[in-house]
């Protein structure tokens, strides 16, 4: 034990005019977004390149095709050949102009059920967030009751009543994304709500609306845009499920195109394995950027 | 040596070196550019200096660990002979926890919050060998006793969850010293106690590296602290080590311009430089009654308080005191309570929705965590100009010119506008808050621990321009702190509060220097015993 004058001489804090403290730089740091970590991801530019690889193919395709897609100009299951490069399919269709016009309707209805589903979900995520407790666990019960159910029953339910049309398709799809994007987004807006920064809006006067505009959303943008590209791929799988099980629009559709060659898969592999392929090219690219998301989101705390 | 159970090896003796220890990050940056360092048995070494400054790397280090994206460019860490550098997968597994420790900042976070406490301590003795469950528990036992935790086995089936934040640490310190190691590494294990825990804290601390003959790095930017419970104070700025002295010596003559610059910074608890009351003219804030409640339990009982216009008045107490609930039931963002808030004699609703925009212009609050109060999605101009258009409805073009000049008046350059909050330190963030705060032209400003996470001599520029502010713009304040040396240099007068009752209330020099209640004395008694030498 030795003598401690500290308190004696220590000199005190003084004003502001003394030469401050060099740990506090007088201009801001570098500083990196998120969105900047996916910009920066090569991962991420690998699955956007797939994912827009398959959109041109889709909505440009139907500009070149060669031969009528729904004509008939062959044998069924005509191998492939200089004129047919991909073969004919089960009723003597070219696959290669089939492939190429198959595609636009599917992604439409892909994308525009994902933009539903992950929208009103996140509307609905929102609203279960900010509710007084007793409103939001009455709708959390309701919520979690369709959750539970398997979306591709719900959706061949809902079908067989009201039959497949690219509406009824994307409506069906896209709602039974509602619960869980609800869910999902709830989550994540409860934990900016608990934040400080909300408290000290309110604290100025900031409105219901502007909360939600301000606030809110820009900081769950990360978690939505997450949910989407996940969505994204789902809604792939469900249309192309659904096509295969006999719920597709009438006309020339990839996931139909899997469903009435499987017969042939033998014979001419490329009428199942085309579609298949672009198909699978989408979902990696859009796994790939969920990921490139998703990591981004990670280190971004 | 009390230690029956384990016999002490013949290397005790020797000190941990580290030589030429040269950390960069996997881009290039240097972090660590030269450190040497040997640590000597049975000795605790303080680690202090600012965020950014390496400690936390340094102490890492020492378990042979850098964090992804950090690499050990050259140097080596001796632990007798091995280094812990060239050590990998099974060879390093078993140094760690056996001879090398680490008691990690948040004991919330560093315990598996699936694990029963008896499940996780035995987890580390059966990974080293020690797999009798009679042995397991004893030495257990052994430990709690030593940390002051109950050792029966109803407490140690319990989560850790089911532990206060005081508790979590004693674990948490319990399961370092566990295997008996020879160096233990402590990465601020004090932060975010109350007093009268952080001093039992650090006289364990001191008993365990006596009694174990460990080497203890002690790292934390609370240097009055440090200067208290260590036998030498290493003082790290930019990696390098620019002041190793023994801790008796600080401040010493010749010391190195950093370590003077952070003495000075320290908040001097014995100045009483507040004399003045402000214009204390008409009447301010007025609590009357307020019985604040959390799902039902009463965590204020019936305050009356009054803070006249212009006066600063510090609340103080330990943590879960209800300082901050009634702070925020004065805010308006805790509507659970009875009683009433008035302003200027007028009652204000409960809720900050219900209440007009003028009662909010005239209170407005600086939280606690600047990292939490500002939206990381906005710039920092973006915040203040927000502000002024919602509080004062002023057009866009005056709240940009407002922004600038309120960054102006907390002292930052006007660079920081297009500068996303992620882009600041903490004290900036702080002053953000502030500026923020101040665009509404308050009439009082409820400040909740707005130093406590903050580098002390950052603290030190935050509480300067608090005062000043108080000067020029005649703001009255409610100052809520733990921290009982910031009160003085600050508040007017100071209230004391204890498990949501106001236990004293006086001129902050009388209740500091003659204080009435014994709740008091013990925290003045645990502030002193943190800032004088603990009894060997």
């Amino acid at each position: 034990m030795s003598e401690r004058p500290m308190d004696l001489v220590l000199p005190v804090a003084t004003g502001p005019t003394e030469p401050s403290v060099p740990t506090e730089p007088s201009t801001p740091r570098r500083y990196r977004s998120a969105r900047a970590r996916v910009v920066a991801d090569r991962r991420a530019w690998v699955g956007a390149a797939c994912v827009v690889v398959v959109m041109v193919i889709a909505f440009g395709g139907p500009l070149v095709t060669t031969f009528d897609p729904g004509g008939f100009v062959g044998p069924p299951f005509q191998r492939a050949s200089p004129e047919f490069v991909l073969g004919l399919d089960a009723l003597g269709r070219d696959v290669f102009s089939q492939v190429l016009a198959g595609g636009a309707l599917f992604l439409t209805e892909v994308v525009l059920a994902t933009i539903l589903g992950v929208g009103l979900g996140t509307l609905l995520g929102i609203a279960l967030a900010a509710a007084p407790r007793r409103v939001s666990e009455a709708m959390l019960t309701v919520n979690d009751t369709i959750l539970v159910m398997p979306q591709i029953v719900v959706a061949l339910l809902v079908l067989t009543r009201l039959g497949a049309t690219p509406v009824t398709l994307t409506l069906v799809i896209g709602f039974v994304h509602i619960p869980q994007t609800a869910r999902v987004v709830m989550a994540a807006t409860q934990r900016v709500i608990a934040q400080d920064y909300v408290a000290a809006a309110l604290g100025l006067g900031v409105g219901r609306i502007g909360l939600v505009v301000h606030e809110i959303l820009p900081n769950i943008a990360g978690v939505v845009s997450l949910e989407a590209s996940i969505r994204l791929a789902i809604s792939a799988v469900v249309l192309a499920s659904l096509s295969y099980l006999g719920f597709a629009a009438s006309g020339v559709e990839w996931g139909r195109m899997i469903h009435d060659n499987q017969g042939g898969l033998a014979i001419q592999p490329w009428a199942v394995m085309a579609p298949v392929i672009v198909l699978g090219v989408f979902l990696i690219g859009a796994n790939l950027l969920r990921d490139a998301i998703a990591r981004a989101l990670a280190s971004h705390t | 040596m009390s230690d029956p159970t384990m016999a002490l090896p013949s290397t005790r003796s020797r000190p941990t070196e580290v030589r030429g220890l040269r950390i960069t990050t996997t881009t290039g940056g240097t972090i660590i550019p030269a450190l040497d360092l040997r640590v000597d048995r049975g000795s605790i070494v303080g680690v202090a200096g600012e965020t950014g400054s390496g400690k936390t790397t340094l102490g890492l280090a020492l378990l042979g660990w850098q964090r992804p994206g950090l690499v050990r460019a050259s140097g080596v860490v001796l632990l007798d002979d091995d280094d812990l550098g060239t050590l990998s997968g099974e060879g390093l597994r078993r140094i760690r926890g056996r001879r090398i420790a680490y008691v990690p900042q948040d004991p919330g976070t560093a315990l598996d919050p699936a694990m029963r406490i008896r499940d996780a301590l035995g987890e580390v003795l059966r990974a080293h060998e020690v797999t009798d469950h009679a042995a397991q528990l004893a030495r257990i036992g052994e430990l709690f006793g030593q940390v002051g935790l109950p050792h029966d086995a109803a407490f140690l089936a319990r989560f850790p969850h089911q532990l206060s934040g005081g508790q979590q640490q004693r674990v948490a310190i319990a399961t370092a010293f566990l295997l008996d190691p020879e160096v233990v590494v402590m990465d601020e294990p004090t932060t975010g106690l109350d007093a009268a825990t952080k001093a039992g804290v650090l006289a364990l601390i001191h008993d365990l590296a006596r009694r174990r003959q460990a080497s203890v790095l002690l790292i934390s930017h609370d240097l009055r602290m440090l200067l208290a419970a260590t036998d030498r104070i290493l003082i790290m700025r930019d990696g390098v080590i620019v002041e190793d002295a023994p801790s008796t010596d600080l401040p010493r003559p010749g010391m190195h311009p950093y370590t003077e610059q952070l003495l000075a910074a320290l908040p001097d608890p014995t100045a009483h430089r507040v004399a003045d009351h402000g214009s204390t003219t008409g009447d301010g804030l007025a609590l009357r009654g307020i019985t604040a409640r959390h799902a039902g339990v009463v965590i204020t009982d019936a305050i009356d308080l009054v803070v006249a216009q212009g006066e600063c008045v510090a609340l103080v107490g330990e943590s879960g005191s209800g300082k901050t609930t009634l702070a925020r039931c004065i805010a308006g963002f805790h509507t659970e309570y009875s009683g009433s808030v008035e302003w200027d004699g007028r009652v204000l609703p409960h809720g900050v929705r219900e209440r007009a925009l003028g009662d909010l212009r005239t209170i407005q609050y600086v939280f606690q965590n600047p990292y939490a109060s500002l939206n990381p999605r906005r710039t920092v101009g973006d915040t203040l100009a927000m502000a002024a258009r919602t509080i004062r409805g002023v057009d866009r073009a005056t709240a940009t010119a407002d922004a600038g000049r309120a960054l102006d008046r907390v002292g930052m350059d006007r660079s920081f506008l297009a500068a996303p909050p992620q882009a600041l330190s903490g004290g900036q963030r702080q002053r953000i808050a502030l500026a923020r705060a101040l665009i509404a032209q308050p009439r009082l400003l409820v400040c909740d621990e707005v130093t406590s996470s903050l580098d002390v001599s950052v603290q030190a520029g935050i509480i300067e321009l608090l005062m000043d502010l108080r000067r020029s713009e005649g703001l009255a304040m409610l100052f809520i702190t733990h921290d009982l040396a910031l009160v003085s240099s600050i508040a007017a007068r100071t209230v004391v509060l204890q498990r949501g009752r106001i236990v004293e209330q006086g001129p902050t020099a009388q209740v500091l220097d003659h204080p009435d209640h014994p709740y008091t004395r013990m925290l003045l008694s645990h502030h002193d015993a943190t800032q004088s030498r603990q009894p060997r």
